[in-house]
């Protein structure tokens, strides 16, 4: 078992440092992989100290260990004080921050490019992958704006590198123009967004979640696509691994559309031994006369990287199965016809809503994010009143679940859509067929609290009971 | 000089004729390229041609190899993640003047900054042809366009000069009509390690031309050769000389660690 | 044990931050469950700032503060953002020379920023108000307080910052205060 360690002597600002660790461990020091260690293994790795490493070694050096017979799977982490190694924590679970989890669940999935530009409240995510990316042999790279950043990561990904960036509203209506050409050429890639609060420059700090349509309907044209949703740190960790094998699955950008409420909390994640990878399926057959852009039967076409024996051509304008441009309405109303059809056809493959709360619930509130967590709590201190409320939590936001949300909100006499927006998923449960829905929103920065969503919904039952 | 029938494997000829107008230089640069591309032996699955959009950004279409062609003034970005990801790919940027001096003028700073291990060719045909004419960042003082019918006001952006300042490792300016010396500057670009920008001055004679007066394609080849002065002769020029021409030759040529290179010596090692 | 909602509030640069990681962290040891969050941006760099920590041996479903049961108030704003309303139900630590509010039933005020400046550590005045806290409210184990400050930070800022944590505790033993360990 090859195990990867590496120390950073940082000489920035201890604070700093601070901001950028991976897990309960010191400032300096990063883990690179989750090592498969037994206590015996970490004794002994204990013991070995790193050669040629000393004290004003001021940017980073790397150690490799060979354990045998490692069979548990923890995480270790190490302290370097001075030239003296050893371990002080084994654990199975990290603490960690939302935007953190994020990066590790990409890194996880298998990324190995990153390219972004600096905005609030996302850079975490950017910071992170810059230390973790080099020494995996991947790419950190710090681009001009997020035009040249999502574009970065779609001719990393052409080249066959799984690639994402991350941003904020600001940046992600830069990436728009970007968006829509990966969605075009059929690129996978996963475009991160911290939701921030507003409109413009809004309030660079603050939280909101009123990006969800400029996920949906962001680029021109017409266009599907998959945006996903977590409502805790685990599932920015588990989102951003699924949102990373959809995009390999769909050959599609995929949105993860988090808040910066969930993006900067720390809650504690259990990173599994291994995660379920969707990796790349390359061409096979004849090279002459290949065609890219010809489809499967689940209409995804099967793409080689730039590099392969297959010609690949890319191209933003309509195309042909050659990938080749065109002008031929039919070749032009097809492509658009698929590029829809393989995805929504296929939207049972997507992360299911999560339903909690009594069989037959009087009220079902929908929500996602960190209004999520507050409608479960309301949910749950509702019960203990006598309410009888469910909650659906969303997971995947687009293709927007019409199924599970026309199946649960069926006999429900109330529906609340609770979300720090104007009512942007409340439109689209209405137009599922739900047209009672009602919307609990905020846009002031602050989140809904649980006990807000038990007040409007107490408000709603007694006005129907009387 | 590399024969014609040498390139016909990185043509893809079911796609010809193109569709450039009669007199347009992008066919020749397209030539030139590929004819340095076969004189450099470089197989066809290693090289990407990555274009924007306009005129030049249709070259994709008719070659036989990767072609990669993004939105407009973004194809240094796009290329920048392609041979990032894959560096052992020859990655070649073909893009206009407005389409790199204008909208995608901050990518050509930085990828020139970064000394990204690109060959980019900006085919100058002084204007935007796609979309009927209008002036671009590259058109003359003067100059009559679609958008400046009574003169263009301000002067012309010098692509090469702010690409050679940024850092790029191999700058150099020709014309369609000294198209020996442009594929010289093509090999010497693709040679080398680290950013390198060539622009060429090509003729547009559907719209620059006819608004100026330039006469026929070849009356413009014939404007090209006596608008242009090799770089040692402009540098003796005065301000009033100088901008009545445009320099030909070699501005920069040094070499600097490319971007990975650099990025590589920062990573951690065993 | 119920759920600890804990607010620790003052100023950018008392160190807010790290103390509620430190406590979350702390927790994780005992087997409880934890969350943090903590002021954001320029607030974080003057000015207002808070850290929030839930602590339960729950599944903790709202990761917020919603409803504060122990908060520790160590500069006037902070006492004017968090205590106007809701003074009641609440376990309160202040910094005595800094906040106008005196001591009473539940409510503790010690001279914090002081104690951290006699120690040379100004900016270790929410860790050595940890101290003050597990003592008062044996939240979590003193030693995994200690565990969790040695994971927290860089070396050569463990000692003055375990001295101040230290200090905390033993102030508030002298005093003979006694433990309270349900945050209702």
């Amino acid at each position: 078992m090859l195990c990867t360690v590496v120390c950073q002597m940082s000489r920035s600002d201890p604070k700093l440092a601070l901001s950028q660790e991976v897990i309960v461990c010191p400032a300096r020091v990063f883990l690179l992989e989750l090592i498969p260690l037994d206590a015996k293994n970490v004794a002994s790795a204990a013991t070995i100290a790193p050669k040629g490493l000393s004290p004003e070694t001021s940017r980073v050096t790397l150690a490799r260990w060979h354990l045998k017979n490692a069979n548990n799977v923890t995480c270790v982490s190490i302290v370097a004080p001075t030239l003296h190694w050893r371990c002080v924590t084994m654990t199975r679970s990290r603490f960690l921050q939302g935007n953190e989890a994020c990066a590790l669940g990409g890194i996880a999935a298998g990324a190995l490019f990153f390219a972004g530009y600096p905005i609030s409240p996302a850079t975490e995510i950017a910071e992170l992958c810059s230390n973790l990316l080099p020494p995996k042999g991947g790419i950190y790279i710090q681009m001009e704006d997020e035009l040249a950043s999502l574009a970065a990561v779609v001719g990393a990904s052409l080249s066959g590198m799984k690639a994402f960036t991350a941003t904020s509203g600001p940046g992600f209506s830069l990436m728009q123009e970007n968006i829509g050409f990966a969605i075009m050429s059929e690129v996978p890639c996963v475009i991160v967004n911290v939701q921030r609060f507003g409109l413009g420059t809004g309030i660079a700090t603050q939280p909101g979640q009123s990006d969800v349509m400029a996920a949906r309907w962001g680029t021109h044209g017409d266009h599907s696509i998959i945006a996903l949703v977590p409502a805790s740190v685990q599932e920015c960790f588990d989102l951003t691994i699924e949102a990373f094998n959809l995009a390999e699955r769909f050959r599609s950008p995929v949105v993860v559309l988090i808040d910066a409420i969930i993006a900067h909390l720390r809650e504690t994640v259990r990173i599994p031994e291994q995660v379920n990878k969707i990796e790349r399926i390359r061409p096979s057959g004849p090279i002459e006369g290949f065609q890219p852009y010809a489809p499967e039967e689940n209409l995804v076409p099967v793409l080689p990287n730039y590099g392969d024996e297959y010609i690949l051509r890319v191209t933003g304008l309509v195309h042909d199965q050659y990938g080749y441009s065109s002008a031929n309405p039919d070749v032009g109303g097809q492509l658009v016809g698929r590029l829809i059809d393989k995805i929504e056809l296929y939207s049972h493959e997507l992360p299911e809503p999560e339903y909690t709360g009594p069989e037959d619930p009087d009220v079902v509130v929908i929500s996602y994010g960190i209004s999520a967590r507050s409608a479960l709590s309301a949910a749950q201190r509702g019960g203990r009143q006598g309410l009888s409320i469910g909650v659906l939590k969303l997971k995947t936001i687009w293709p927007f679940p019409e199924q599970a949300v026309t199946r649960t909100c069926a006999r429900a006499s109330l529906v609340v859509v609770v979300e720090m927006n104007k009512g942007q998923v409340l439109r689209e449960v209405k137009a599922a067929g739900i047209t009672r829905a009602i919307g609990l929103n905020r846009t002031d920065i602050r989140v809904i609290m649980p006990g807000e969503i038990i007040s409007f919904v107490k408000e709603r039952c007694s006005c129907a009971g009387s | 000089m590399q024969a014609v029938k040498d390139i016909d494997h990185y043509l893809a000829h079911d796609k010809l004729p193109h569709m450039w107008c009669p007199g347009c230089g992008l066919g020749s640069i397209l030539k030139q390229l590929l004819l340095s591309l076969a004189e450099l032996q470089i197989p066809r699955e290693k090289a990407v041609l990555a274009s924007g959009i306009g005129c030049s950004g249709r070259a994709g279409d008719y070659v036989s190899f990767h072609r990669f062609q993004g939105t407009h003034g973004r194809a240094l970005a796009f290329a920048t993640g392609i041979h990032l990801a894959d560096p052992r790919l020859t990655v070649i940027c073909l893009m206009g003047d407005g389409d790199c001096g204008a909208i995608g003028l901050s990518h050509l700073i930085h990828a020139a900054r970064r000394n990204i291990n690109i060959t980019a060719i900006v085919a100058n045909n002084l204007n935007y042809g796609m979309t009927g004419g209008q002036y671009s960042p590259s058109t003359p003082e003067g100059a009559i366009t679609s958008t400046s019918r009574q003169g263009k006001v301000v002067n012309a952006l010098d692509l090469c000069r702010l690409a050679a300042d940024a850092g790029a490792n191999y700058v150099a300016r020709s014309t369609v009509y000294h198209i020996f010396e442009a594929q010289k500057m093509l090999q010497a670009a693709l040679n080398t390690q680290g950013f390198a920008l060539v622009e060429i001055l090509t003729p547009c004679p559907t719209y620059f031309g006819r608004y100026n007066k330039l006469g026929s394609a070849v009356d413009m080849l014939e404007w090209l050769k006596k608008k242009t002065v090799p770089l040692d002769l402009f540098r003796k020029m005065n301000d009033e000389q100088q901008q009545e021409y445009f320099w030909r030759g070699v501005l920069a040529e040094q070499n600097t660690p490319d971007f990975l290179t650099r990025y590589r010596r920062k990573e951690l090692v065993e | 044990m119920k759920e600890w909602q804990i607010l620790l509030s003052g100023s950018g640069g008392q160190g807010l931050g790290l103390a509620g990681r430190i406590l979350a962290t702390a927790s994780l040891h005992e087997g409880l469950n934890a969350t943090q969050s903590q002021s954001y941006g320029a607030r974080a760099r003057g000015g207002y700032s808070e850290s929030g920590v839930v602590l339960s041996s729950r599944k903790i479903i709202f990761p917020l503060i919603e409803q504060p049961n122990l908060l520790l108030v160590l500069t006037d704003k902070a006492y004017q953002k968090n205590l106007n309303s809701q003074t009641n139900l609440v376990h309160v630590v202040f910094d005595s020379d800094n906040v106008a509010m005196s001591s009473g039933q539940k409510i503790y005020g010690f001279p914090l920023a002081r104690w951290a400046g006699e120690l040379g550590n100004e900016k270790g005045v929410a860790i050595l108000s940890l101290g003050v806290i597990t003592t008062l409210f044996g939240l979590v184990k003193s030693e995994n307080i200690e565990k969790a400050i040695a994971e927290n930070l860089a070396p050569t800022l463990l000692k003055p910052n375990l001295s101040c944590f230290r200090k905390g505790l033993e102030v508030v033993k002298c005093q003979g205060l006694t433990p309270i360990n349900d945050p209702a």
